[in-house]
């Protein structure tokens, strides 16, 4: 390997788990999200010489969310898109959230009802909370204003608590 | 009565001032609706942590592994030994015709047309023709 390719592995190859974890809530499967990776990877590594952004991390999911967009693979996990009422009114008098509930939450009832979210929520938290970018850096990647993703995650996250309570008192009745 | 949710929201960035932050403190104290709504957005927080797991094993070495082998097809191409690949449309468009002719060709053959060339002479028939019935003189 060229000294390009040890540098470019260098710079990109400590940003492999945010980028998987933003490949895995695009892409269908674990298989799909592998070569997303493996495809968004090649693609930066092409144009590793024209990046000059401060924030490598915040150029490599955006060129895998690129990717999961134009192959749409992220339309097949498109979910029907449940529309908030306009201005948040949680649902009277708040979600009420059992702590003991909460806390038996696994992991798979919490990426259920991530896939439940309307699709700018589940991104914006994915990009969030789960890879750790700023509401600016989300803003910028998304081309939004930063308070709307700042409200997208609000959202999303007031939904997926109500989602889990819901999933729990379903598995909780006889 | 319904709170502004944009005050919750900065107050859950962080991005209150001090002593408005002290003051949505109290706040909380007294609106159920307000309280629920920052419990439920800790909780969020808290579970979408079970999330946060790290790419599968084999995957860095597969991602090294991509990464070297199209490096070394870049130094390829840099020093003219080796042409860089067509797109695979033009590949197919440019390929060289198959060879036999068009009956000849396998059904699954990717090359098959369904439209015989200019030219071209169709197969003798295996089985015989049928006489034609003898013409009636005139």
């Amino acid at each position: 390997m060229d000294d390009q390719g040890r540098a470019f592995l260098e710079a990109a190859l400590p940003h492999l788990d945010a980028v998987y974890r933003v490949a895995r809530h695009a892409a269908r499967d674990h298989h799909h999200a592998e070569d997303l990776v493996q495809e968004t990877y090649l693609r930066a590594f092409a144009a590793f010489d024209s990046h000059r952004g401060p924030s490598t991390r915040a150029w490599l999911v955006t060129i895998c969310l690129n990717l999961a967009r134009s192959d749409g693979r992220r339309r097949a996990r498109r979910v029907v898109e449940t529309a908030m009422p306009e201005p948040y009114e949680p649902e009277a008098p708040g979600v009420s959230v059992p702590e003991k509930a909460m806390a038996n939450i696994d992991r798979a009832e919490v990426s259920r009802a991530l896939a439940q979210l309307p699709d700018e929520q589940r991104l914006a938290i994915v990009l969030m909370d789960l890879t750790g970018h700023s509401a600016s850096e989300v803003a910028e990647m998304l081309g939004c204003p930063r308070n709307t993703v700042l409200s997208r995650v609000y959202r999303g996250r007031q939904r997926l608590t109500s989602l889990l309570v819901q999933e729990d008192m379903n598995r909780d009745m006889p | 009565m319904t709170c502004p949710e944009e005050r919750v929201i900065a107050f859950l960035s962080g991005e209150l001032p001090p002593d408005e932050e002290r003051r949505f403190d109290e706040h909380l104290l007294s609106c159920e609706q307000c309280w629920q709504a920052v419990k439920a957005d800790q909780a969020a927080r808290l579970a979408l942590e079970k999330l946060r797991q790290p790419a599968p094993a084999g995957l860095q070495e597969r991602v090294a592994l991509a990464i070297a082998l199209a490096s070394q097809d870049e130094a390829k191409i840099a020093a003219g030994q080796r042409r860089p690949l067509a797109p695979r449309w033009r590949r197919w468009a440019t390929a060289p015709p198959p060879t036999g002719a068009w009956w000849q060709r396998p059904a699954w053959s990717s090359s098959w047309l369904p439209v015989p060339p200019l030219g071209s002479s169709p197969p003798a028939r295996r089985h015989p023709i049928l006489p034609r019935w003898p013409r009636s003189s005139p």
